[in-house]
């Protein structure tokens, strides 16, 4: 079971205050009855307790079956016909400053990326490539060709200062990835993120979850290690930031992970020959999987349930305060 | 359109629903009392304004229960993609950016602006081909690879300048990298259109060879030589110092070489005298170059149920505030 917006839950908390509210009003609604009614005081009160508690009980629970709803709660998988041949790889390569860290490595991170980018490449011969490289923002360095003649001699040229935008945005970066895949081209998709995951804003998740929902796995692959490293300027010396402190870029496979999951791929961290053959595998095995099933698993959404619970309480809610109660009034 | 259209059969509960509260005879809810004594003076509210408001929560009650009944339905947006199932044609533009293609002897602007706009309209005509750029002068180089994403290719188109790669004319250049990039594709046909208005001048590969190569990877070269004999006014700017130019310039194409290398590729030589000619030219290249289309279309659905539920959501609490908070009803 998964729930694709779990932050709307919040909203039960909601309830309290209505349950409080409806409270206040039931203490204010006796006190008025009990002026108006005169003798058949006793009888009213009892019959507006009942007919308030059941009210009041199945307006909140409509609410809350609304709210559950939102959230968008999946369990269990179907088929989605889906055939489609050849294979489009996306590279999304961070190009952001804290690429250039090497981590007590001999090379830089971006090297590495390129490296493991540049093994693609030679390692899935009828695919197109295309390439986004993003920092604060993103570009579409090498829209999707054949043409590895290009592709390649542009990885080889890659370095880190081809955007002049500060930061470092996952978000936008997977949001430029997903674009580049052109429009009817009747083939199976995938974007592989090269980063160290360190971002400084955007929410990946986002894009992560329209690619999920598109049948394109995002494979992260996170360079750099966890305890940080400095980051060398072209112009020798060490980034400092504005208080003359040295920075210390730390690799976040944790996000990078998330963002793998949530869009129904894997995530890679790890030295490169650690890391490449199990990369390519993965890659290969979702080309051929798809295309000898030619069907992709979506989640179930089981909204309806909880909009048909919601629409049976409104109507409960109704005959509540619709019918009369027999003989008493 | 929507998933499960039955239960919008739900809808005709509605108006039952409708009747039993508001209409009904014997429905509850309501408590008979003394609304004034007799020949006094009794509370009286404004009315007018306490049943407009209470007709408004009703009305937002029903819309809520209706939106509700339309969740249920599992409304969808319907987006339909054309997935073409065969390769088309890859086709490499290689454009020539010397300074004689600021001649002004086309209409409106120059040689140059029109090649560009020519060559815009012509990849809008085109579906599911792979078409690169290549613009050469002194030198040559690949402006975008062949590739479907003619958004990419356009923007590059815009941002050609004249006299970007130098003064000269490097026709056998132009073919080489234009042959170069087309060499991993897979497509059943390959196709080079060259534009240019001068003689080979430069580079270190000449033309003849160039388009041999060319022919040995299986590619057809469609030459286009645009420009007139006479002499024409002639004004650019240099991307480089930012000099502006003007001045007249005089001498045509190498007519016999581009019918050669037409000729020998397996492909047609064009001459193009004029815009209107050129469109044209590259109008008879279109229906040349057309391959059979297997289309299938793909239909993709995405659920909009969850503003369906806001809504509701929203309308049922409006409903609810007003008829408590606002107008004192005990239930």
């Amino acid at each position: 079971m998964s729930i694709e917006y779990p932050q709307v839950l919040w909203f039960l908390l909601g309830l309290i205050p209505l349950a409080a509210l409806q409270l206040y009003h039931y203490r204010r609604g006796r006190r008025d009855l009990s002026q108006l009614a005169g003798d058949r005081r006793e009888a009213v009160l009892t019959v507006y307790s009942v007919k308030w508690f059941f009210s009041s009980l199945f307006f909140s629970l409509f609410c809350a079956f609304s709210i559950l709803a939102l959230a968008g709660f999946s369990w269990g998988q179907e088929s989605v016909e889906e055939s489609r041949g050849g294979l489009d790889v996306v590279l999304a390569v961070d190009v952001s400053k804290s690429m250039r860290a090497t981590d007590d490595e001999d090379e830089s991170r971006i090297a590495r990326a390129q490296e493991i980018a540049r093994g693609l490449v030679q390692e899935l011969p009828s695919t197109r490539f295309g390439i986004v490289v993003f920092s604060g923002s993103a570009l579409r360095s090498v829209p999707m060709t054949e043409d590895r003649t290009s592709v390649e001699s542009f990885l080889s040229a890659l370095r880190t200062d081809v955007m002049s935008a500060d930061g470092s945005n996952l978000e936008t970066g997977l949001d430029s990835a997903f674009s580049a895949f052109p429009q009817g081209s009747g083939r199976n998709r995938v974007i592989v993120l090269l980063s160290d995951g360190e971002q400084h804003s955007g929410n990946p998740l986002r894009p992560a979850e329209v690619a999920r929902e598109s049948g394109v796995p995002v494979f992260t692959v996170t360079v750099g290690s966890q305890s940080g490293s400095t980051i060398p300027l072209s112009e020798g010396g060490r980034l400092n930031d504005q208080d003359g402190n040295v920075v210390l870029s730390r690799a976040d496979p944790d996000t990078m992970q998330e963002i793998a999951e949530t869009s129904g791929a894997k995530a890679f961290h790890g030295a490169q020959r650690e890391v490449f053959s199990p990369l390519l595998g993965e890659i290969r095995g979702f080309e051929s999987r798809r295309e000898r099933e030619g069907f992709r698993l979506v989640a179930v959404r089981r909204y309806r349930l909880f909009v048909g619970a919601a629409l049976i309480v409104v109507a409960l809610n109704l005959l509540v305060r619709v019918f009369r109660w027999k003989g008493v009034i | 359109m929507f998933e499960s259209p039955g239960y919008l059969f739900l809808l005709l509960f509605v108006p039952v629903g409708i009747y039993f509260r508001h209409f009904w005879p014997g429905r509850g809810g309501k408590l008979p009392f003394a609304f004034r004594i007799w020949n006094t003076r009794g509370f009286n509210p404004s009315f007018f304004v306490r049943r407009a408001v209470f007709a408004l929560a009703v009305v937002s009650f029903w819309l809520g229960v209706v939106a509700l009944i339309a969740a249920l339905a599992g409304p969808a947006t319907v987006d339909r993609e054309r997935v073409y199932l065969n390769r088309g044609t890859d086709m490499m533009v290689i454009l020539d950016e010397s300074p004689s293609m600021a001649a002004e002897d086309f209409a409106p602007v120059n040689r140059f602006e029109t090649a560009r706009d020519t060559i815009r309209r012509f990849v809008e005509r085109r579906e599911n081909d792979s078409i690169g750029l290549v613009s050469f002068s002194k030198e040559a180089a690949l402006r975008v690879p062949p590739t479907t994403d003619y958004e990419k290719l356009v923007d590059s188109l815009d941002e050609l300048q004249i006299m970007n790669l130098g003064d000269g004319t490097a026709i056998g250049m132009g073919i080489a990298l234009g042959a170069l990039h087309l060499r991993s594709s897979s497509a059943p046909e390959k196709v080079i259109i060259l534009l240019t208005d001068g003689k080979n001048n430069a580079g270190e590969v000449l033309p003849e060879t160039a388009a041999r190569v060319a022919t040995e990877l299986g590619i057809r070269i469609y030459t286009i030589g645009i420009g007139s004999e006479s002499e024409t006014r002639i004004e650019f700017e240099n991307p480089e110092t930012g000099q502006v130019y003007r001045g007249t310039f005089e001498g045509g194409f190498d007519e016999e070489l581009l019918q050669e290398i037409a000729e020998f590729s397996g492909g047609a030589y064009f001459y193009a005298g004029t815009s209107g000619t050129l469109e044209s030219v590259f109008e008879a290249i279109d229906s040349i170059e057309t391959v059979e289309k297997r289309v299938r279309i793909e239909v993709r659905t995405e659920s909009q149920h969850r503003i369906l539920i806001i809504f509701a959501l929203a309308a049922l609490l409006f409903d609810f505030f007003i008829r408590k908070l606002l107008l004192r009803e005990v239930l």
